[in-house]
């Protein structure tokens, strides 16, 4: 166990370190002068000149790549050209906002979707596996800002039981917050369950025809409690890829819905950095999700290995 | 204890079983006989109520007084597990892969009630040691996966007698064993049957099989029930034409006249294929796994060469090296003097030489007509279109289908037209060599007996040579004319087929051909 421990994390270690080469070469090395991109068609040479040596892109490319790869680790992620702050700070009271709202989607998402995919496959081919079905292609099909405007019109115009949008904070405590997170999280949660739910179905259904599963009826085990002692567990594994899939979607992914409830999450800031040609902060946040998809990954690994005894191997 | 009355049942209309009546008394044993198909599974899933969905069943199954087609499911449940425990073929799926063996054997007790979470861990120990795997030597936090086959069919035994149950069904228990474990799995279910005064239900295939375990045995065939006696008695009368075709199909030997001509058509010599061992650390290993350990092996023209030896001896291994799939470590092989080399064989020595293998369906793609399945090795040598139906034809007439079959997808045949097909693709292109790769293990005896004689008048017709490998010692005595047994990647012993069966020499084939199951000799007469 603690060898494919530490085997995935040498993995992780060296696609980080790929990744982390991948951006800088795409940003900093292809041929285009990044000071010259970001100050436009008209700018002065001068103004180029000046941003070069504020951006620090006079050094070699290898200087230049272990100098950000320092700023990294000891957390100076360098300082926004439009901002004028520190991107640490930019990013990290963005990410105030964007990973409880994910957490916030993915925990709805997946206490929707566990429980409805294995009614449907319990009742395969009966009246609630046609209505799951049906309301799951309806989950997927709908766009979530339109889910969200609806939500809207009704949970905050008419009941006014939650704001409409925008974010307190957390010095405001944390119910205001969550009160203020309640319709976008659900507003991402719904296509997202919608699609666990049917591969929890699936992957469920799959399970329940396997050998071990008769096995477990032949010692006595009611239909249901073969479903949830042998079935579940074993069904689990291909509803976690997906889960893991989802949060590296949701973290930066959720850029439409930031906009319907204005919420100043990474999705907005990494849109506005390319938008206004900050290289400094779409470098530093496209390394950043990077780093939590890895990250998730690494711990979708280790779920996997926890649930499924043959894969704890070193690979 | 049991009986069943006019039991039939049938699945969306088509029936699958009909009035099929029997009955097992205490402590006896209840040999189920019949080919795939036959319904032989079917009816002991009736029996246990765990019948498919939409299968509707009718007639009368009573257990201990009891009615058990009226008995509400929570009355079932109470009663699988406790009163009838079942054992199923397949010991590789048949344990749940992320559960502990302790808490799989642990949990038959704790369902019942019958114990509390420490009394049913100190059962499943003392079970398991039972059925031969004490705590020393497998610790009840084994998972399935650590386990050989023999062993996890113990830890199924072990699930399946937990509670002392009154019966035991058996459902081809051993069918999916080598040979040796066949032997140890039968005496433990014979021993544990005896120790408890169970009674036994024992569904197999296999006549050895039955006539060395059951008191009584019934006959099944397309779901009925054709004849049912005493072992002996019915053993030694085959008053029904079926049991009758069952005995002679099962010990059928092909009429074969060997003509072996002086040339080696494939030579190997002194084979080595090790793999490298596991990972010790993150980059150290193990010492390399040595699957192959020196083999010799030499097919004569026109001759049929028996490989045989239980899984994981190097069979398969051998085999794709000697078809030049996999590189080797030392050694050499032949095919008609020409080097056979990983991975690049040319298509003048691969065009020598095909394989058929166990599994016919699944080395066919499922979306191609049969006649464009079997033209495939043409990609070997270029053959004009006319010529290449004209062969496709051939081949397929040659074995034993029609011509126009080549027009129809593969799944419109049965299994053992299936194994013709994928015989007719060997044949095709006019090798030296075939090798046949387990070839009818996955038949039933009827149809083995139509391929074995097929087998035979293709090798006179196409002057073919055959490299037979199996662990099915009968077969291999039915159709080769040469043997080699092999062990732990090395053959302990080489000779003629029938002096070898006769009088083996090694201690590990002595051990094989003793543990093969045999109908007792008068019997058969």
């Amino acid at each position: 166990m603690l060898r494919f421990f530490l085997s995935r994390l040498l993995s992780l270690v060296l696609s980080l370190a790929v990744a982390s080469l991948v951006i800088f070469t795409v940003i900093e090395v292809i041929p285009g002068d990044p000071a010259a991109f970001m100050l436009g068609l008209n700018a002065e040479p001068e103004a180029v000149a000046a941003l070069r040596a504020e951006l620090g892109l006079q050094g070699g490319y290898i200087d230049r790549y272990l100098g950000w790869i320092g700023g990294l680790l000891a957390g100076d992620f360098g300082t926004s050209y439009t901002y004028r702050v520190p991107v640490a700070e930019l990013v990290a009271a963005r990410l105030w906002v964007s990973l409880p709202l994910t957490l916030y989607a993915l925990a709805l998402s997946t206490l929707i979707a566990i429980p409805v995919g294995v009614v449907a496959a319990a009742r395969r081919g009966g009246a609630a596996d046609y209505g799951i079905m049906g309301a799951t292609q309806l989950g997927i099909a709908v766009p979530n800002f339109w889910f969200a405007m609806l939500l809207v019109l009704v949970f905050a115009i008419k009941l006014a039981w939650f704001p409409s949008g925008g974010f307190p904070g957390w010095d405001q405590g944390l119910w205001p917050n969550l009160k203020a997170l309640t319709l976008p999280a659900i507003a991402l949660a719904l296509p997202q369950a919608s699609i666990l739910a049917r591969v929890m179905r699936s992957s469920l259904l799959e399970t329940l025809g396997q050998d071990y599963i008769r096995t477990a009826r032949a010692k006595g085990l009611s239909r249901q409690a073969a479903v949830l002692k042998h079935a579940l567990r074993n069904a689990l594994i291909p509803v976690m890829t997906i889960l893991g899939l989802q949060f590296s979607f949701l973290l930066a992914g959720a850029i439409i819905i930031e906009n319907v409830f204005f919420l100043p999450g990474l999705g907005r800031l990494i849109f506005q950095g390319i938008t206004q040609r900050d290289l400094i902060v779409v470098e530093s946040v496209v390394m950043l999700l990077v780093f939590a998809v890895i990250l998730v990954t690494f711990l979708v690994d280790l779920a996997y290995a926890a649930v499924d005894p043959r894969l704890r191997r070193a690979r | 204890m049991l009986s069943v009355e006019g039991l039939s049942l049938s699945i969306r209309g088509a029936p699958v079983l009909s009035e099929v009546s029997f009955e097992v008394r205490p402590g006896e044993v209840f040999g189920l006989v019949g080919e795939s198909g036959s319904g032989k599974s079917m009816t002991a899933l009736s029996v246990m109520r765990l019948e498919p969905r939409g299968a509707e069943v009718t007639g009368r199954v009573v257990f201990e007084g009891r009615e058990l087609l009226r008995e509400p499911e929570r009355r079932m449940n109470a009663l699988r597990g406790r009163e009838v425990g079942m054992i199923f073929q397949e010991p590789m799926t048949a344990l749940n892969p992320v559960q502990t063996i302790g808490a799989q054997v642990a949990e038959t007790l704790l369902v019942h009630g019958a114990t509390d979470r420490a009394g049913a861990r100190a059962a499943a120990e003392a079970r398991l040691a039972r059925v031969g795997l004490p705590p020393e030597r497998c610790p009840l936090s084994r998972y399935p996966h650590e386990l050989s086959g023999g062993q996890r069919q113990r830890v199924c035994i072990a699930m399946a007698v937990a509670l002392r149950p009154k019966l035991l069904i058996a459902d081809e228990p051993t069918t999916a064993l080598d040979v040796t474990t066949q032997a140890q799995i039968l005496d433990l279910v014979r021993g544990l049957v005896a120790e408890e005064g169970m009674s036994l239900m024992l569904i197999t295939h296999d006549l050895a099989v039955v006539s060395g375990m059951a008191d009584r045995v019934a006959v099944m065939k397309d779901g009925r029930i054709v004849e049912q006696d005493a072992t002996e008695r019915l053993f030694r009368g085959r008053s029904h034409p079926y049991t009758e075709k069952l005995f002679s199909d099962s010990a059928h030997v092909p009429d074969r006249e060997p003509h072996i001509r002086r040339a080696p058509v494939l030579e190997v010599v002194g084979l080595v294929r090790e793999y490298p061992g596991p990972r010790k650390g993150l980059i150290a290993r193990h010492a390399a796994v040595r699957a192959v350990d020196g083999v010799d092996l030499t097919v004569h023209a026109g001759e049929s060469v028996g490989l045989v030896g239980e899984s994981g001896c190097g069979k398969s291994t051998l085999t794709r090296a000697i078809l030049g799939l996999e590189g080797l470590q030392g050694g050499a092989v032949r095919l008609e003097g020409a080097p056979v080399v990983a991975p690049h064989v040319g298509p003048e020595v691969r065009r020598r030489m095909q394989v058929v293998f166990q599994d016919p369906y699944g080395s066919f793609n499922p979306r191609h007509r049969v006649d464009r399945l079997v033209a495939e090795p043409f990609h070997l040598e270029p053959v004009p279109e006319a010529e290449r139906r004209d062969r496709v034809a051939e081949a397929l007439e040659a074995v034993g289908l029609k011509a126009g079959d080549g027009a129809r997808f593969i799944h419109e045949f049965s299994g053992g037209q299936r194994q013709r097909i994928a015989i007719a693709r060997a044949i095709v292109i006019r090798p030296s060599l075939v090798i046949l790769d387990e070839a009818v293990s996955a038949l039933d005896v009827s149809i083995r007996a139509r391929i074995l004689d097929l087998l035979a008048a293709l090798q006179g017709r196409f002057r073919l040579s055959y490299l037979f490998i199996s662990h099915d010692l009968s077969v291999v005595r039915a159709i080769t004319d040469r043997v080699l047994v092999m062990k732990a990647g090395r053959i302990v012993e080489e000779g003629a087929t029938a002096a070898v069966f006769d009088g083996p020499e090694h201690p590990y084939t002595k051990e094989l051909i003793a543990a093969v199951p045999r109908v007792p000799e008068g019997w058969v007469a």
